[in-house]
């Protein structure tokens, strides 16, 4: 649904800057991925989700969304706002309402729907990020905590009912709870048929949620592929500045001397299904 | 060395509920102390306590035997205690990142040579002296946090307060300012208290105090309390993923030795657990 092709930004205000934000990226995203984008501080993470949503146009190579160029029709950009629903990195930045219930609002009324639609996919929306419509609705965006305006931000997206949704360090500020809370919610709304696309420096959390993985370094997709296979290439993911994760790191360390583990996937539980298995057996 | 009793903290007189109560808290110089608690546990209402920044609704705040409130102002509070906040972003206010790092120093009054060579020093020990001249807002989050960092500690406090340093830093970020504070400690002149998330982070500290709803429930060493499975959970805790590892193999049946916490910890706790299991055929170098 979203294809970038050999897609390139460059800050124009930053003439300074020898290197572009992004370089020579191609990727596609259906309603059925699961992408995680990982890299160190200032390699690209953010440029290239608001280059997928139409945010930012590139400044070479083209970026389709449902086939249509996003640099050639304004109409097609706003379409993709929608399409592919982002939500930002600080979600104090993205409200604005003086209350809840009117934030979530503000996308649904701006696409000219009847009250009584708009009020309903509030109250759906609300829900799906457990925050109670009767209660939360009425109540200022400003009085809220770190992880309760971060839902209201999400809420407000998924009011649009975005066909892909666009995630930037979600889990930054989150606690444990609510971090749990997060991965149910995107992992039910994948099922329902909504492609998600996280970019994160918490490995830790996209090994748990996503299918495939981007390495971004400077600007560049570096590695691209199933999640299980990028986190178990850990001189790649050094190499990109991203910190290992614990089970690749263990894997990688048992495999030196001479354990062979075999996992479909780097999630805590397969993990540690492969490592019971390893261990009641004699090995090789 | 930093000393509080009995505080207790409500926002407002109005409400009921207390953001903070009783909480009875030490940190000595030479200490690295870790905070832990799950969101709107009061982590940063009580480092704002222990700045200064917010007075206690009841009990006291000692810094090397004074009450905070009996001294003068924000300014004599700085060179005692110095404070980071999450969003170093939020605390620079400066045109030039060396204007930045003298900015307390000159509101001190510091003669101008001892000033320009302690701020030259402080550039240097941070890593930021080819940005000396750029406007801070210009910065990477680890820059910007290294200039906060030498700005705060270009008044020497005997108090270094860290709330969630490392939430916007990405991981070679987060080693350096480990690595700084881990020479702070070893410098044996301050007390350092740090908010984190991180249950590694916590892990280097001496220390770990645990606040649920406000109130403190747990201060001992990192080890002990992440070995407590189920009152991490309760707290709303997160455990080093080793010792989540070993939680999981446990209930698979498979219980590892010596409560591993790190990567190493666990596979030397899982080698031997595993040879145990096949002792003839473990694994053909």
């Amino acid at each position: 649904m979203i294809v970038l092709e050999t897609v390139g930004f460059r800050y124009e205000m930053d003439t300074t800057e020898p290197v572009p934000a992004l370089e020579g990226i191609s990727l596609s995203v259906t309603p059925g991925t699961t992408l995680g984008i990982a890299g160190a501080s200032g390699s690209g993470k953010t440029t290239l989700l608001q280059v997928m949503c139409g945010l930012l146009l590139p400044t070479s190579g083209t970026v389709r969304v449902e086939g249509r160029d996003l640099s050639r029709s304004t109409k097609a950009r706003r379409r993709a706002c929608i399409l592919a629903g982002l939500v930002f990195q600080f979600p104090e930045r993205q409200l604005f309402e003086a209350t809840v219930a009117d934030d979530v609002a503000y996308g649904p009324r701006n696409l000219g729907l009847e009250r009584a639609d708009v009020e309903e996919r509030v109250r759906h929306a609300l829900g799906r990020v457990e925050l109670d419509p009767d209660t939360f609705g009425r109540r200022s965006p400003l009085s809220l905590s770190f992880g309760e305006m971060r839902r209201v931000a999400l809420a407000g997206v998924l009011a649009l009912k975005p066909r892909v949704l666009l995630l930037d360090e979600p889990t930054a500020g989150l606690d444990e709870r609510g971090k749990r809370n997060l991965e149910g919610l995107l992992r039910s709304l994948h099922e329902g048929g909504v492609g998600v696309v996280v970019a994160s420096h918490d490995v830790g959390f996209l090994a748990e949620m996503v299918q495939d993985l981007v390495l971004l370094e400077n600007g560049r997709a570096v590695v691209r592929g199933p999640v299980v296979e990028i986190l178990g290439n850990t001189s790649a993911l050094r190499q990109a500045g991203v910190a290992v994760p614990f089970a690749p790191a263990v894997l990688s360390v048992l495999g030196e001397r001479g354990w062979r583990i075999e996992t479909g996937s780097m999630r805590e539980d397969a993990v540690a299904d492969a490592l019971v298995r390893a261990g009641a057996r004699p090995v090789r | 060395m930093l000393q509080a009793t009995s505080l207790d903290y409500r926002y407002s007189a109005a409400e009921e509920q207390t953001a903070l109560s009783g909480i009875d808290f030490a940190a000595n110089a030479g200490q690295w102390v870790a905070v832990m608690g799950a969101n709107g546990s009061g982590k940063s209402t009580l480092l704002q306590l222990l700045a200064g920044i917010r007075v206690p609704s009841r009990g006291r705040v000692l810094i090397d035997g004074v009450d905070m409130r009996d001294l003068a102002c924000r300014r004599e509070i700085a060179r005692h205690v110095g404070i980071v906040f999450q969003d170093p972003a939020t605390q620079l206010v400066s045109a030039t990142v060396e204007r930045e790092v003298a900015f307390g120093l000159e509101h001190m009054g510091m003669p101008a040579g001892e000033m320009r060579s302690r701020v030259k020093q402080l550039l240097e020990y941070f890593d930021i002296t080819s940005v000396r001249n750029r406007p801070p807002q210009s910065l990477s989050g680890g820059q910007k946090q290294r200039v906060v960092l030498a700005s705060v500690l270009a008044m020497e406090p005997g108090v270094l307060l860290l709330d969630e340093p490392t939430a916007l830093l990405d991981s070679a970020a987060r080693e350096k300012l480990m690595g700084i504070l881990e020479n702070f400690r070893a410098g044996g002149a301050m007390a350092i208290v740090m908010a984190t998330a991180h249950p590694e982070e916590v892990l280097r500290a001496d220390r770990v105090a645990v606040l649920s709803r406000g109130c403190l429930v747990a201060d001992e060493a990192p080890r002990s309390l992440f070995s407590r499975e189920q009152e991490c959970e309760k707290w709303g805790l997160p455990r080093p993923p080793a010792a989540r590892m070993a939680s999981a193999l446990g209930r698979r049946g498979r219980t590892l030795p010596d409560s591993p916490m790190t990567v190493a910890e666990f596979v030397s706790a899982w080698t031997a657990a595993s040879a145990d299991a096949s002792p003839k055929e473990g694994p053909r170098e």
